[in-house]
């Protein structure tokens, strides 16, 4: 199996660099991220933008086997960089063969069990909303503004969101051996984001897009209905959100993700830097001599 | 390319919950420059705070015990111009998956 990574560089340079403690820390993770999944995959694999591709490849030197910069077809195209989420669509759809896709922000310190391996789909973990507590899934605003200003959706959604499902897909890693099942469900989540019709439910919804409807629900839905009529197995590398972020299940199964606030954290900032400096110091110098050329961006320590 | 990243601001953090205080963050090119901060809707009041930087617009809000879930619009007065943010800071109930904490097995690095 291969593991394959994503980086569109432009959501991250306008907006989403701010969620990183620093440029310093990005860079960091970046590359124990890579490295450290690189002890269990046959190949490791980067879809990015051009930008993205000379920082990641020609800066950090990251051991990337195939470097695909199909991602720069949304800076021409002018895609809205809100939706980060196309990004990681795009590298999803791509894929002909058995993969699992890395966030960033993963560091897989174990290799992933055999069950996942084999899977036609695999994901991090399932997740279940609360109707009366939208703050993360925001189903009924999004589907208020879809209804009321004549957007689209395909069916397998207006199916899920008809039932009034309320599971997700954890995509801190997803991915398995289905690869045209993932390329179908990520070429469709793309049509969402693009079609004419949903660009005024867009405006509405404001400022904080709903990447991880589009990402984690969907995929939920498309499990839901299946493929040819059957359904789609799925195996999940933690069995609920609660289990996730018990420490010591994380520490079983050798899993880091730096979700949400954990990106900001000063603590986790200096030990990602001393954690790179011990075990990848050739790395940790390429890292410290692309920080240096971006002056005072690349330091986040001023803060 | 630079003033293209000057809005919409990251907003951070997107949510608080009913009877806390949160420090919300703005951070965009010149944000500090605004001269007015609020949100819209009853039960959540925020109180800008001075001289957090460039580049950072920073209040504690204060969430009313029983004020109305759900999103509120961000307004800043900037230039002279009143620019909202639409459904950008959402108050919430109990306790649930949030803002990930220190994510998921940061011990680990």
């Amino acid at each position: 199996m291969r593991a394959v990574w994503s980086f569109w560089s432009r959501p991250h340079r306008l907006y989403y660099h701010r969620l990183w403690r620093s440029e310093r820390a990005h860079l960091l993770c970046w590359a124990l991220s890579v490295a450290e999944a690189a002890r269990h995959f046959e190949e490791v694999c980067l879809v990015a933008d051009e930008a993205g591709a000379e920082l990641l490849t020609g800066r950090l030197g990251l051991p990337f086997a195939q470097v695909s910069t199909e991602l720069e077809a949304l800076n021409r195209e002018g895609a809205d960089p809100l939706w980060w989420v196309l990004g990681k669509l795009t590298a999803y759809a791509a894929q002909k063969a058995p993969f699992v896709h890395l966030d960033a922000d993963v560091i897989l310190w174990k290799p992933l069990p055999a069950r996942l391996l084999y899977a036609p789909v695999l994901a991090q973990n399932p997740e279940h909303f609360d109707f009366e507590d939208q703050s993360l899934y925001r189903i009924d605003a999004f589907m208020r503004a879809i209804g009321d200003l004549g957007g689209w959706l395909p069916p397998a959604w207006r199916r899920y969101a008809a039932t009034r499902g309320r599971a997700a897909a954890c995509c801190g890693i997803l991915g398995g051996a289905d690869a045209g099942f993932i390329s179908r469900y990520a070429r469709s989540a793309i049509d969402i984001i693009g079609d004419p019709r949903n660009q005024a439910a867009w405006e509405r919804i404001g400022a904080v897009r709903d990447n991880i409807l589009v990402e984690q629900y969907f995929l939920a839905a498309c499990l839901d209905a299946g493929a040819s009529g059957r359904p789609v197995r799925v195996e999940y590398l933690f069995p609920s959100s609660t289990d996730a972020f018990d420490p010591q299940q994380a520490e079983r199964t050798g899993f880091t993700h730096l979700i949400g606030e954990a990106k900001a954290d000063a603590g986790i900032a200096d030990r990602l830097e001393s954690r790179v400096k011990a075990t990848h110091p050739e790395l940790y110098e390429r890292c410290m001599a692309a920080v240096g050329t971006m002056g005072g961006k690349g330091d986040g320590r001023e803060d | 390319m630079g003033r293209e990243a000057d809005w919409p601001p990251t907003i951070f953090p997107s949510q608080g919950r009913r009877g806390s205080v949160v420090r919300l963050v703005l951070i965009a090119d010149r944000i500090e420059e605004a001269t007015d901060f609020a949100l819209s809707g009853p039960g959540a009041t925020v109180w800008r705070i001075a001289g957090t930087g460039q580049g950072r617009l920073e209040g504690m809000v204060a969430i009313e015990g029983d004020a109305p879930l759900g999103w509120r619009d961000i307004e800043v007065v900037l230039n002279g111009r009143l620019r909202r943010l639409p459904r950008a800071f959402e108050v919430v109930g109990p306790a649930g998956y949030g803002g990930g904490g220190l994510g998921i097995g940061s011990h680990l690095i």
